[in-house]
């Protein structure tokens, strides 16, 4: 993953939908699945997985495969289930009375 | 058929029930046991079979409600014919229950429906058309759906039993929960925006062929003065009855044009956000459904909370369609002093001047009155709508600036 220039703010959505995709998972997943369900190409995924692994919201784990996995941690949980707190806040809290 | 439009259905039927007994009372009235269980039978039969009854409601996947209620049945021994959103159980050989799945801000809804078998129909059909057998055709489909009641009622809340995902963590059920709220939410908006929309525009169709008649009478009475004076017994009405014509159609083809650039494109739009946030729910619902969705549930809910102003104001531009009991005033008012303006130009016609100016000052207060009690309500609403706007915009802002500063802290 070297050679890509760190990301300086991270799009939400895109960390969401990274996030979305590891918590729907049972199992880590293939580095290119996560890729097309986030939807950015190749180098701006690295940049994102890069910047998740760096913070602890994923982890790489090696495969029997010989395949690199991305499995979501317990802090990249905690962070997803923020966010859905908030989306939902936004959603329910659409008039005063709600 | 559910809810409002079953009302408005039988209502519909009723009323012309109703005219049609009034030459029956006139005329036939000493044979009255011929028609009379006819007519009646012509009310309870569409009341019975059109009715759908809501059953039960949860937050778990249409398929999967269908398929626990099909299991269920099937072990009470109950014939099952499962359909591509509905499950039919054969109660006897003369009626069976449709049960029909539906997403709905609540989850999905199981409703059920008394249909008639084969057996049932040509039963109740040569019933009907003997005549002498509609009392009994009547009486035999209130029986039939007493019986599909109880059946629906007994069997309906079966199909909820077992939880909605066992294999989930508490942590990944909390986040669902709060998916699937956040969902079914922004699906009771988006439907009640397209709901409120599309009344307003059924009602604003209804105001154009008032409109067009008013402008055809005005344009009528107009031409026929201009030319002929008050004169209604020698008067010639050609040319004024053309050109009344001519204008009530301009107006109506310009006004029909109008309204659908103002309505058509919001409906769709509506129609569009319902479909997708109704597939994403019905997406959350299914236990079985684990491949990431193509457009993450995240990112629907945040493009959907964009749009809740417009759903908002979707329901603000309703105006009064959203307010029965205001407008059912406004209506009277309106209906009022049409009936004395058409009155006003009669008596004009006819010479009698006074009673022109009573009429003509009578419906002048009438619709001054009408609209000071819309502008009253206007306003009210205007302000609600507001506060809720921007008690709602503040609320937004916060919470998006609290995500944003979580990203940056991180």
């Amino acid at each position: 993953m070297a050679g890509s220039p760190p990301l300086e703010r991270p799009d939400l959505y895109v960390v969401a939908r990274l996030l979305e995709s590891l918590w729907r998972q049972d199992a880590p997943i293939m580095k290119t699945r996560l890729q097309v369900a986030a939807n950015v190409n190749y180098d701006v995924f690295t940049r994102y997985l890069e910047w998740m692994v760096g913070r602890g919201l994923a982890a790489l784990e090696n495969s029997a495969d010989g395949h690199e996995r991305v499995a979501l941690t317990q802090k990249g949980r905690e962070a997803y289930r923020k966010l859905v707190q908030w989306i939902h806040e936004i959603v329910q809290g659409r008039s005063p009375g709600a | 058929m559910r809810g409002e439009r079953y009302q408005n259905a039988i209502v519909l039927i009723l009323i012309v029930l109703v005219f049609a007994s009034v030459p029956l009372i006139l005329n036939l009235a000493g044979v009255w046991f011929l028609w009379a269980p006819l007519l009646v039978a012509f009310a309870v039969l569409p009341s019975v079979f059109l009715r759908e009854v809501d059953l039960a409601a949860g937050l778990h996947g249409p398929p999967q409600v269908r398929d626990a209620l099909a299991a269920d049945l099937r072990n009470a021994g109950v014939a099952v014919t499962p359909g591509a959103d509905s499950v039919e159980a054969r109660i006897d050989v003369l009626s069976a229950v449709s049960f029909r799945t539906r997403i709905t801000d609540q989850g999905t809804v199981l409703s059920g429906r008394l249909r008639a078998t084969p057996t049932g129909r040509i039963l109740v059909v040569a019933l009907m058309v003997s005549v002498v057998g509609s009392g009994p055709a009547a009486l035999l489909s209130l029986v039939l759906f007493l019986r599909a009641t109880r059946f629906a009622r007994s069997h309906g809340p079966s199909a909820f039993r077992g939880a909605i995902s066992a294999a989930r963590t508490p942590s990944a059920n909390e986040i669902h929960g709060m998916l699937i709220g956040g969902l079914s939410t922004a699906l009771g908006m988006s439907r009640d925006a397209f709901n409120a929309q599309e009344k307003a525009y059924t009602d604003a169709k209804s105001y154009l062929m008032m409109t067009v008649f008013t402008v055809w009478l005005a344009v009528l009475v107009g031409l026929f003065v201009a030319l002929n004076g008050f004169n209604l017994e020698t008067g010639v009405w050609d040319l004024p009855i053309g050109g009344a014509m001519g204008a009530a159609l301009v107006v109506g083809v310009g006004l029909f044009v109008l309204l659908r650039r103002r309505f058509v494109p919001r409906l769709a739009r509506y129609r569009t956000w319902s479909a997708r946030l109704s597939a994403a729910f019905e997406r959350e619902m299914s236990p079985t459904d684990r491949e990431p969705p193509a457009t993450s549930t995240f990112e629907l809910l945040a493009e959907a909370s964009s749009q809740v102003p417009d759903w908002l104001d979707a329901q603000r531009l309703a105006g009064l369609s959203g307010d029965s009991g205001t407008s059912f005033i406004i209506l009277f008012l309106s209906s009022a002093c049409a009936s004395l303006l058409l009155n006003g130009i009669i008596a004009g016609l006819r010479g009698a001047f006074v009673a022109l100016a009573t009429y003509v000052g009578t419906a002048a207060f009438l619709a001054a009155f009408a609209a000071w009690f819309y502008l009253r309500w206007k306003r009210r609403e205007d302000a609600r709508l507001e506060q809720w706007r921007s008690a709602w915009d503040a609320h937004e802002k916060n919470l998006r600036a609290r995500m944003d500063r979580f990203l940056e802290e991180m």
